[in-house]
């Protein structure tokens, strides 16, 4: 195998290769083998190991990476390099034009022509967290809380939404959800966060000023407790706190 | 004062501002339709389902007034989890009028935001003077769902988002051509009755779907047609009123055909005259003891 089949940087080769893969489709006597070629994005990480990552239809690299041996890559992958440098590399050029026009957009406060511009970027890749998370936002920003719902669920859903990359864009859709009124949404998400990073006390703050917001004082105050077992001196929960007693001395009355 | 009428949805407010011509429009309508794809569609791109499963949902909404996410969740054919990637792909593949002006080169970017701005100013500033209009009535509660009812009804039957502008107590005077009361058996011993009388011009353009393919003249199929529509408000308006706490027992719709076409402008009785985008009608509300 050569050293680099799309690109080379330090020695180490990237660039898409492909491989076949038998799938079975029908059911008894229509039941038949289907091969399919399918492109992968690979990138050698060193010590005898590769990540690799499916390209989508559009020749973007999209889903989770994987880790696979060199060794594999060499035996049972096929090297692209002409899909790597013509439909690859063009395809990567323009979602990230895309995105950087969308985002300049919304930032301009024009959520309209970001939210088309952020649907071009999803249209390329399907899975992008920048796109969905703008997406949403811009929807979030006119009040389509109907749409941006279909966007929260297809959040909570990838993996990367909770990734401490996307802390920004994360905690940015969490407080529009809130500001909409999109209580239920707010708290699923802020939950799905938790189970990854159960202590966060930001996290756990958030969630009680959304449970605040719906009057339910009791579950406030209990993530208040636990975001101020894990930093007591935090300011902005115990502010919450003496809230919350209050609220709570005041329903007992 | 009234806000000005402005056309009753973007695309039409366009074309009264001289931002684009009514064949652009319609132009750019044609590629919305085409570009933007049914649920069902995404379903059989993304091999979810077959297209024969598609039909046979379809064909089951027609019946059960159920959206087709439920029917297929419903039947076993989607899971949750695939419906909302259907629905997020539905959001994401969706054409609006402006995104496919900007692709025609008809609009730019900044010219669309602020046209869209200014559209929605005077929009806000119409739901305002509805709710002002509203305030007045006495059982401001029931008037809101005739009009939440009668907006409803026209997104369902004629696919625009038609507004209810302004309800004026100082109607002038007008030709009525077709009267269609709504009367509704509410609790135990009251009866609402909602007439709406139109103008022939209102009424013909709602039996065209308001499309600007009206029928020329008030026929039958004329008066089927504005049935039809009434029928449909018919059903939001019993929704509303059960949301609202009311028991509705029976309903029913009758359209009549006025001639010779008398002047009721707050003559025989208190009318109001809604306008919307798309014209003005007579408007009265009753609730009278039930009996018929």
């Amino acid at each position: 195998m050569t050293q680099a089949e799309g690109g080379e940087q330090a020695g180490r080769f990237k660039g898409v290769f492909s491989t076949v893969k038998a799938t079975y489709i029908g059911e008894g006597a229509t039941r038949r083998k289907v091969m399919n070629e399918s492109y992968y994005y690979v990138e050698e990480m060193g010590e005898g190991m590769c990540s690799v990552q499916a390209l989508s239809d559009k020749f973007v690299p999209t889903g989770p990476v994987e880790e696979v041996e060199r060794e594999i890559i060499e035996s049972r992958y096929v090297p692209e390099p002409s899909v790597y440098s013509q439909k690859m590399i063009p395809a990567v050029k323009e979602l990230t034009k895309t995105l950087a026009k969308a985002e300049r957009l919304r930032k301009q406060g024009n959520p309209f022509t970001a939210e088309f511009e952020y649907s071009n970027a999803l249209k390329i890749d399907e899975t992008n967290i920048r796109a969905t998370f703008g997406l949403g936002l811009s929807l979030l920003d006119r009040g389509e809380s109907e749409k941006a719902d279909t966007v929260f669920k297809q959040l909570v859903q990838l993996e990367d939404t909770f990734h401490t990359d996307n802390a920004n864009l994360f905690n940015e859709f969490g407080i529009n959800l809130r500001k909409n009124k999109m209580f239920d949404q707010a708290l699923e998400y802020y939950e799905q966060a938790y189970k990854i990073s159960p202590l966060d006390e930001h996290l756990l703050f958030n969630m009680a000023r959304t449970s605040f917001e719906m009057e339910d004082f009791t579950r406030a105050a209990d993530y208040t407790d636990k975001a101020l077992d894990i930093r007591g001196d935090f300011s902005e929960a115990l502010e919450l706190q003496a809230l919350i007693d209050k609220k709570l001395a005041k329903l007992k009355k | 004062m009234a806000p000005k009428e402005t056309a009753n949805y973007f695309g039409g407010f366009l074309v009264s501002q001289g931002e684009l011509s009514q064949e652009d429009l319609d132009k750019a309508l044609k590629h919305k339709e085409e570009a933007n794809r049914r649920i069902g569609a995404h379903a059989v791109e993304r091999g979810l389902l077959a297209e024969e499963q598609v039909e046979r949902i379809i064909a089951e909404q027609k019946n059960r007034d159920k959206p087709f996410g439920a029917i297929a969740l419903d039947w076993g054919l989607l899971t949750q989890g695939q419906l909302d990637q259907l629905l997020f792909a539905q959001t994401v593949y969706s054409t609006h009028l402006g995104e496919v002006l900007m692709d025609l080169g008809i609009l730019s970017p900044a010219r669309f935001e602020a046209l869209l701005t200014e559209y929605k100013r005077i929009r806000d500033q119409a739901e305002e003077h509805v709710a002002q209009s509203l305030d007045r009535q006495e059982d401001k509660q029931v008037f809101r769902a005739v009009i939440g009812s009668l907006e409803n009804a026209f997104v369902r039957f004629a696919d625009q988002g038609l507004k209810v502008l302004s309800l004026a107590e100082d109607m002038e005077p007008t030709l009525f051509r077709v009267r269609v009361d709504v009367r509704m058996e509410i609790g135990a011993a009251e009866a609402l009755t909602c007439s709406h009388f139109l103008p022939q011009d209102f009424a013909l353009a709602l039996a065209g779907g308001f499309t600007g393919k009206e029928p020329e003249r008030c026929r039958k199929e004329c008066l089927l047609r504005v049935e039809e529509f009434f029928l449909i408000m018919e059903r939001y308006l019993a929704s509303a009123l059960e949301e609202m706490g009311h028991e509705v027992r029976d309903s029913e719709v009758r359209v009549t055909k006025l001639e010779p076409m008398p002047d009721m402008a707050g003559k025989t009785c208190r009318m109001l005259h809604a306008v919307t985008n798309a014209g003005g009608f007579g408007l009265q509300i009753k609730k009278t003891r039930s009996g018929k």
